[in-house]
Order: C-alpha cells, then structure tokens, then sequence
C-alpha cells in the first residue's frame, strides 16, 4: 500500500514538474507581450514620430513659418540655443516651456515665463492635456500640434 | 528597413517552430498507438523480460502455458504440443504468435479487457496485473484429435456450431514451444531444430494451410443453390446419365466423372448425388448457379477475406480461402464456365483452409446461420496457483454474438438431410460411411458428412479431407462440427472420414455425462 | 569598474522559479529511480541556482541594463537540460574530465560555470563593438586557423573529426568558429549594407546580386562550409548555411538572395547524395529508419519509440526508458525529454526556445546600429536554427544530425558558444538601452 502511495505523490510531483514549468512559461510570456507594447510606444515615440508642431506664425522667422518640426517625447522650447525648440523671439523666456508626451497624450507646462504659455488662446497655470490641433503660443511665436 | 526583415524573419521562425509542434504531436499522439505496438520497441521487450505473463487455461482449468520469473528473466512451460499452433509461443526472442500475440497485452498486464478500467490503470499505476485466459478448446478432445492425426501433417478443427466456440483445433507436425519461450541465449538451437525439421512444423495448418477441397466444396454448392432457389432436393439435369460415362462437354471441355466402380448412372436428384459424390450433377448446379451468385455465397460463407477467430484486435487471423484466383475483392472474378463447373465440385482454383470449411459444416449444421468463431471463453484475474485452476474473478467474457444469417433455414434443412444419407444412405456409406459416429459407440445419433479426394498434381497423393456434425437426425441437436484434412492423405473415405467420425464421437461421448 | 547598480527585479523575479523547478526536477528523479520518499543529494541544483544567482548580482553591480528576459530563459532551458542529464547520468558512462570522475550532469555543471563565466564576460567586459568589427578580418583569420588546426591535427569521432585535445579536455572548435563567422558577416554586411541592396545585375526578371562585392564574404564562408563538409559534419553545414542566408536576407530584404542559396543548397544536398556514400546512408535512414531498425536506423527508431511512450503526458519524469537511445545525452535529449513529460513537457520547451528567438531578434529591432542589429540576428538565428535542426532531426522531419539542443544537450563546446552568443545579445542589448536612455535623458528606470 505504501508503494501506492509513493506512486501517487509521485505522479503529483511528476505533475507539478511540468505544470511549474507553464507557469514559468506564462510568467515569461505576460513579460514579453509587456515589453512588446512598451517597445511599441517607445518606437512610436522616436521614430514614426508621435507628433509634429507646424509653425503657424513667426515674426522673427526662426521657427521658420510654415515649417514643421518633428518632435520627440521631451521637448523644451524657448529662447535659450540649447531647448529642442528654439524660439528666436523677444516676447520669450530663455526656458519657456516644456512639451512632453506621456503615456498616450501630449501636455504642454509653463516654465514660469514672464509673458506667459498659452493654449487656445487661454494662458495656462498647470500642465495642460493637449489634443491634435490645438494651439500654442509662446511669445509671439503661434504653433500648431499636428499628428 | 533591417527591423522589417527582422519582423519577417521572425514570423518565418514562428512557422518553423509551429511546423516542428505538429511533428512532435504527430509522433506523441498520432502515431503513437502504432508505434508502442510494434514488438521492437524497448518499453514491449523490457515489460516482455521480467514480466510474469498470465497462464492460459483449457475449459476445464488445465494449465496449457504458465510463466515463472527466474533470475529477472520470464520463462514460459507449455504442457501440451497439441496446443502449439493455437496459443503461439511467446518468446523473447522469437516475439509472439498465435494467441499469446493477440492477447499479449492482456497476458502481459499492459492492458485491460475494460477501458475505463485500462485509462485509470494507465494513470494511476501504469502497470496492472497479468491476467489469465481460458480457452474454449477441451483439452481432452484436442489430444485426441491430434492422436487421430498421428504422424501424418495435417489439421483438425471442431467447433460446437451453435456458439462458434472452438472445441479442438489442432495441427500436425507439431513443435513444442517451451525451449523457445525460455531464456533468450538458449532459445536458438531449439527453434534451428524446429525450422530445420520436414513438414514445416511452425505453420498452423488449420488457419494458415490452403488446400484444394476437392469434394466437400459440394456441399457449399448445394447449400447455396438451395437458396437461390436454383434447384430443390428433387431437381434433376436429365442429360446427367449420359455424361456420367460419356462426359460434360462445357466450352468444348470435357467434364468427367471420378471414378464410379461398379455403380449403375441413373437420373439422381441431390441426396444420390450427394452421396455417390457425382460431379456431373453438381457441375450442373453451379453453371445454374452462375458464376456472379457463387461468387456472391462464397463471399456470404467467409471465402475471399481474411478472417479471424474472434473479433477485432483479438482476432486469431484466418487466411483467406478462395473460391477463384485471388484478385480484387480477395476472389477474382471466374473466367468462364469451365472453371465455374469445376470450382461447383471443389476443384479448379478453389483452395480453402480447415477453419473454413468447419465453418461451413457448422452453418449448415445451425439451421443457415454462420456463427462467429472464439477459442477464448474468458479473461480472468491472475490465478497466483495456477495448478489450482483460474481463479474466480472473471473480467471479461468473450461473446460472439448471434451470428449471421447466410442461407435460409429450409435450404439448410434440406442440405443437412442430404449429408446425412451421404454418411448413412444406402449408397453414402461406400463413401463417407465411415465417419458415422455410430460405428464408434455412440449408437443413437446420426451424422452428417461430406468426404473429399482433392486432386492434386500428377504424382502426387491427393489430400483427404472430411466435414460433417452430429447428431444431425431428425430434431438432433448438433453439438459438434469438424473439419479434417490429412495431406496426401488418399481418399476422403479412407482416412478423414473415419478420423472425424470418432473425434466427433469421442465429444459426444465426452460431454453425455462422462 | 564604475558602480552603478542597475536592479533587474524582472530577471530575479524569473530567476527565483527556477529555485522550485530545478530542485523540484532532482527530487522526483531520485524517487523515480529509489523508490523511496525522500530529496536525495541536492548539490546540483543548488549549484545551479547559485550560479544563475550570481550571473545575475554581477550583472546588477556592474550596472548591466541589458536585456532581463535573456538569462531566465537560458537558465529555465538549462535547468531542465541539468534535470534529465542527471535523470539519465547512472545510465551513461562517467567521464574523465580535470581529472575527475563525474557523470554527465555533474560534467556539465562545470561546463555551465565556464559557460556563464564567458556570458558575463562578454556581457559586462565588451563595452564597444569595434573589437569585433573593425578585427573582423583578423576574426576570419583566426577562425580559419581553427579549421584547419582541426582538419590535420583533430581527431575522429563517429566518423566526424570534430575535436581536438587540449590536455584535460577536448573542444570542438566548429561551435566557436560558428560565432566567428557570424562576427565577420555582420560586420561584413554592415559595411557593405548599402552596395549590396542598391547594386544589382539583371539578367531578365531575376535580380541577381552584385557578386563582386558579395565575393570576400562568400570566399570565407565557402571555405568554411567546404573544411565543415569535409568533416563530415553535415549539421553544423545546414546550419552555417541557415545562419549565412538569413542575415544575408536581413541585411538586403532580397528574397531572390534567399532563393538562390535554397536553390544553391538544394543543388548541393542532392550531388552529396549522389556522390557521398555517407550522405546517402544518411538520407535512407531518414526516409525509412524501420527498413533497418536493427542496424543503421537504430537510434532514430529507437528515438521515435521513445517519442510514441511519452504520449500527451509522458511517462513521468524518471520513469522512462530513454537510455534505449544511443547517444541520448547528445543528439537525442529532446526525445528523452518528450518521452518523459511529454507532448506538453516538450512543448513548453519548444515555446522557451521560440521565446528566446523572439527576445533575440527584439535585440536587433531596437539595436542602433546596423552592425550591432546584424550581430544580433545572426546569434539569434544560429541559437534557433540550430535547436529546430535537431529537434526536427529528433522528430524525423529531417535527417538526422549530430548538432546539439543548445543549453540542454551535453557537450561543453556547444555549452560555451551558446553561453558566448548570449553575452553578446546581452552587450548589444546593454548598448542600445544606455543610448536609448542617453537621448531620451530618461534616467535608469525603476521597473
């Protein structure tokens, strides 16, 4: 009777082996599927591109108007060289403000510049969720998100 | 551009790796089941090695093969050479044949006779118990029937017609298997000494021999027309007199008659021409017949197919008997009447097996209706004293069912009569009178026969075969069908006859409460 | 070394099941085999989980933010290669190896730890890909080198002459010479990218690739593929074959390059039909192993037999017969492995094999360079390739070939190349998340 006991805890552990071994199976699965769509995103931001800013108007004409700019998920504008957008206009702070995509959406947040950030026309206090079309406005400089 | 290739790549990959899924299903679970069974395969050998293998039982309990496990190696004793060819041998080295093949997975223990039982057996403990079986073969008939034999080769199969079951069948020349079935290492001298023996000792003669009928093809010829209505026990060819010495002119052949002695021709209805055996007449009947409609009975009556003792996986196999030459559908189709006339009295190119031919006996014998053949009565639970007999718990009891109906009760009444007056009619018994089973002491029973004298060629003796069952009189109940052949044995009369008259009475005898 | 830790809770998190399953995989072979309920000896497995434990410690201190997933996998594969060696070790000779006496499992541990060391190695140490690309000649050159050391001074097994003796033990030099060529046609391809895909001759419909500037790269391989074949080591052939069109179709996305060289190798196999008795016996034994079950088709069949017990659910772990397989521990471990977990115990398997080709070629899709995206494909196609040749030569689906399953069969060249192909991956994946992160000015994640 023992030798069927022994049996029986053997096919059970026998079991376990291998359901263990689908279980390590799914864990590797659930992290691969996981960076998959991370990695999407990720591509998503730096090379198809997640969004463009078209440069409606520019009175000093750097932006150039009418051009268009690529972005990448971090993106800092203002009369400083050194923003990934600069704004060569008098009306602007050295760091103006900042242009980022997180997650799925685009926001838009004041660095405390002195003239101020605007959405739509309205001044922003915080960062502000943007959608495809709408418009900024930095100094005098007038850009348009785009997809 | 490289990331889109990659992505390509990988779904290459993907179909690889799904493409070598399929693969391994198909090994594991596809062909699995064929696979496991092949006997070459290591797990059949290893379980095979050390495994204690179930005994095997005649229908009174005798022990006819037992196994013992010694050293880790399992040696088989078969006590009875008169068995050798029906259970096979089981060898380690050799592999199985006969019944121990068809039920080695029983006898083994890899198997259980119930599946629901074998699943859980297959997952709980993987290896289940030997088990036994018992034989529907009486131990007592089958040595004597194998002592009417003699030294000559030859075979005898007797089946109790009204349940299919195999009384005694049995095969001369005969080996003894047990040298065979023993220790791996010793087992070659013994089988080159089998093999290297005349007479082909290994082949069962009674399910693998095919032979010419000769004469007692005439009774599936007979049964047949019957039923077709293609005559009646009157009917009569009026030419038949004449051709009797004269001959049958068919397709500018010449039919002739065997050889009547000193007998008169005279215009015979059935039962006469039964009994003097006239093939004229039954040439006769079988171009009536027609070759499409003997075809058709013949396949009715089990000929043309490779049949079985038993059903499906625990089928003994039975080699095709033919009525014609072998073609599509088993028989080829009969090239014209020549042959039809001559195969109607067994000759031209019928050749058919004993177990064949009791079948036929046994289907007239139980009123037109063919009954399914066993030789195994039952499964039982290992016995751990096997000299005690079987043990008590049976798991499995062979059935084979009811039968099938082949030729309607009245054609077989009027068959079965006619066979009775070619063993006891006036004219009969020159001819088959010796195998009545009266003239061996059972005083009150009829019998029923047929004799053959198969041609065989120039200078060679022809085979001698005999089929017949009693009691057949009038409201008997026939317990016993049998066919005999004797290999060159001479005429049917002279030595079949009188063999299947005694095998039969001796089973009388033995089964009146002696 | 500079100390930035770097935490990889995914690579620990996975790494900490194996402590279950590898154990766990110990424990029921010894029952299987005593009879009695109890662990039996467990230095093995703890051996193992140590080693994978300090992989990846060394990989955190060293700051390594590399791919997480890698390693796990590798050593789930392993583990369950370790198990069924030391399932099938009473049953297989010992060996002498550093003057020991071990059996196969605890043979290939020691290999695991060279192996592993040689990962971190390449890991960790190889911060810069020009030491393999711009010595790519110097690569070649080594690597013929090898070949022909073998060819005159190796010596022969199973009619292969695969080996040479370097003291307490023996190497195949062909598992390292694989990475090597793989090294000198990415770097070949990369440099090359352009000319390759632009340029072409046409000869009416076909577009036929600009031999000339294909023809140093083929003059290596060629040779390489004719000292292989005159090994008689017909698997590794297939594979440098495989692993030299696939990164020849990622590098140009030409499916007519892939055609040609099908055609190509469909030409070759059927003249190495003809003329090659070896190849010939070879292809037989394929189409019926059954004809000569006893001789020449012993193995496969016993293989398929082995294949057939397993079943859905295999015969449980330790209670099959795999040691009826020649060479079980070598070319047939998968076998052993379907025969005793069974259809879903190899399949499982099969799917971490395909998980660790998909995390591969991951590695080349985000990898920045081309050289680097070359180098990792073509790594990752050799691991894959070379694991459906000889599963696929397990399950008849192809002849049979004396390659390895890599991380599972025994044999510590193939436990060291495959061990060197992962540290690659890993370095390339290291280098594409720090230039990744660099230009994102996205600190280290704390995932």
């Amino acid at each position: 009777m023992t030798g069927e006991i022994l049996r029986v805890l053997l096919l059970i552990l026998q079991l376990g082996f291998v359901a263990l071994l689908y279980v390590i199976l799914f864990g590797f699965a659930r992290s691969l599927t996981r960076d998959l769509r991370s990695a999407e995103a990720q591509q998503l931001a730096s090379r198809t591109g997640i969004g463009r800013l078209g440069v409606l108007e520019s009175p000093e004409d750097e932006p150039p108007a009418g051009t268009t700019i690529a972005l990448g998920p971090i993106n800092s504008m203002g009369r400083n060289v050194n923003n990934t957008i600069y704004v060569e206009d008098e009306f602007a702070s050295a760091t103006h403000a900042m242009l980022t995509f997180r997650g799925r959406s685009w926001f838009v947040e004041d660095q405390g510049s002195t003239n101020g950030t605007y959405v739509n026309g309205h001044r922003i206090e915080r960062p502000v969720a943007l959608s495809y079309g709408d418009e900024i406005m930095i100094g005098r400089v007038r850009m348009r998100l785009e997809r | 551009m490289i990331a889109t290739n990659v992505r390509r790549l990988a779904v290459y990959l993907l179909l690889a790796f799904v493409v070598v899924s399929g693969g391994l299903g198909w090994w594991q679970v596809v062909d699995a089941g064929a696979l496991n069974a092949r006997a070459e395969n290591p797990q059949v050998i290893a379980a095979r090695r050390s495994a204690l293998r179930g005994t095997i039982f005649d229908a009174n309990g005798q022990v006819l093969a037992s196994s013992q496990v010694l050293d880790g190696i399992s040696r088989r004793t078969y006590t009875d050479p008169a068995f050798s060819h029906v259970i096979g041998y089981a060898s380690l080295r050799f592999g199985t044949t006969g019944l121990e093949r068809v039920y080695d997975d029983v006898l083994t223990g890899r198997a259980d006779p119930n599946p629901l039982r074998d699943l859980i057996n297959d997952i709980m403990a993987r290896r289940t118990e030997p088990k036994d079986l018992t034989l529907t073969i009486d131990r007592r008939l089958q040595d004597f029937a194998a002592a009417q034999l003699g030294a000559s080769a030859g075979a005898i199969v007797a089946i109790d017609p009204r349940t299919g079951e195999v009384l005694a069948m049995t095969s001369t020349p005969t080996f003894d298997a047990t040298p065979i079935s023993g220790v791996p290492a010793d087992a070659g001298p013994p089988m080159d000494a089998i093999t290297a023996r005349d007479g082909d000792p290994l082949v069962d003669r009674a399910r693998q021999g095919r032979y010419v009928p000769g004469s007692i093809m005439k009774i599936f010829t007979a049964a047949s027309a019957l039923d077709a209505g293609v005559i009646t026990p009157q009917t009569t060819f009026p030419d038949q007199p004449d051709q009797e010495s004269s001959g049958f002119v068919v397709d500018g052949f010449t039919i002739r008659e065997h050889d009547l002695g000193n007998l008169q021709p005279d215009l015979w209805p059935l039962s006469p021409a039964l009994q003097v055996s006239s093939n004229i007449f039954f040439a006769h009947v079988g171009l009536d017949l027609g070759a499409e409609r003997f075809l058709q009975y013949a396949r009715r009556f089990g000929f043309c197919e490779t049949t079985g003792i038993g059903t499906g996986s625990r089928a003994l196999p039975v080699s095709a008997s033919y009525v014609s030459a072998p073609g599509d559908d088993g028989c080829g189709p009969i090239s014209d009447d020549v042959e039809l006339a001559s195969a109607a009295f067994g000759q031209a190119q019928v050749t058919v097996t004993p177990v064949q031919m009791s079948l036929l006996a046994a289907t007239i014998a139980n009123g037109g209706v063919m009954p399914g053949l066993t030789a195994v009565r039952d499964v039982r639970a290992h016995a751990t004293d096997p000299s005690a007999g079987p043990a008590d718990t049976i798991l499995e009891r062979t059935s084979t069912g009811g039968g099938s109906r082949v030729i309607s009760a009245a054609a077989a009444q009027a068959t079965r009569s006619a066979m009775v007056d070619a063993v006891e009619g006036e004219l009969g018994t020159l001819y088959a009178g010796q195998g009545a089973v009266k003239l061996y002491g059972i005083g009150d029973a009829a019998t029923a026969g047929k004799t053959g004298t198969a041609q065989r060629a120039e200078g060679q003796a022809p085979h001698s075969w005999f089929i017949g069952f009693a009691p057949a009189q009038e409201g008997g109940d026939p317990a016993i069908a049998i066919a005999v052949l004797v290999e060159g044995g001479g005429s049917g009369s002279g030595l079949a006859a009188p063999i299947g008259g005694r095998v039969m009475a001796e089973w009388l005898r033995l089964t009146s409460g002696g | 070394m500079r100390l930035t830790l770097a935490w990889r809770w995914a690579e620990l998190r996975m790494l900490l099941a194996l402590a279950v399953l590898v154990p766990l995989g110990f424990v029921v072979t010894h029952i299987a085999r005593a009879g009695v309920l109890e662990a039996g000896p467990l230095t093995l497995p703890v051996a193992y989980l140590l080693l994978m434990l300090v992989a990846h410690g060394l990989l955190v201190v060293s700051g390594h933010r590399g791919d997480q997933l890698m390693l796990p996998l590798v050593g789930t594969i392993g583990g369950i290669g370790l198990v069924m060696l030391n399932r099938l070790a009473p049953d297989l000779e010992k060996t002498q190896a550093f003057g020991l006496q071990l059996d196969v499992a605890q043979t290939q541990m020691i290999w695991f730890s060279g192996g592993v060391l040689a990962m971190l190695v390449v890991a960790i140490g190889l911060r810069d890909d020009g030491l393999l690309r711009h010595y790519k000649y110097t690569w070649a050159a080594i690597g013929i080198g090898l070949l022909a050391f073998t060819a005159l001074f190796g010596y022969d097994v199973n009619g292969a002459r695969l080996w040479i003796d370097l003291g307490p033990v023996a190497i195949q030099p062909g598992e390292l010479i694989k990475i090597i060529l793989v090294v000198f046609i990415a770097g070949y391809l990369a440099d090359n990218r352009a000319l390759l895909t632009e340029a072409s001759l046409r000869i009416g419909p076909i577009r036929v690739p600009p031999l000339p500037y294909l023809l140093p790269m083929l003059a290596l391989f060629g040779a390489v593929m004719l000292v292989v074949v005159r090994q008689n080591d017909l698997g590794q052939a297939l594979l440098l074959f495989g692993i030299f069109l696939t990164m020849l179709f990622v590098a140009t996305g030409r499916r007519s390059y892939v055609l040609i060289g099908l055609l190509l190798f469909v030409a070759g196999a059927y003249l190495a039909y003809r003329l090659f008795p070896h190849v010939a016996a070879r292809v037989d034994i394929w189409i019926d192993p059954f004809a000569d079950a006893q001789g020449s088709g012993f193995q496969p069949v016993r293989g398929l037999f082995a294949l057939a017990r397993g079943g859905l659910f295999g015969e449980g772990l330790g209670q099959g017969l795999p040691a009826t397989i020649p060479y079980v521990h070598t070319d047939f471990i998968f076998a052993a492995i379907a025969e005793e977990l069974g259809l879903v115990g190899a399949f499982a398997l099969l799917a971490m094999f395909l998980m660790l080709v998909f995390r591969g070629l991951r590695v080349a899709v985000l990898a920045r360079d081309e050289f680097s995206a070359l180098l990792a494909v073509g790594v990752t196609t050799s691991l894959g390739l070379q694991s459906l040749i000889i599963v696929a030569g397990n399950l008849k689906l192809i002849p049979l070939t004396g390659i390895t399953l890599p991380f599972v069969s025994y044999g510590g060249s193939s436990i060291l190349a495959s061990f060197l192909m992962i540290g690659l991956l890993l370095s390339i994946s290291h280098r594409t998340t720090l230039a990744a992160e660099r230009e994102q000015g996205i600190g280290p994640d704390d995932r």
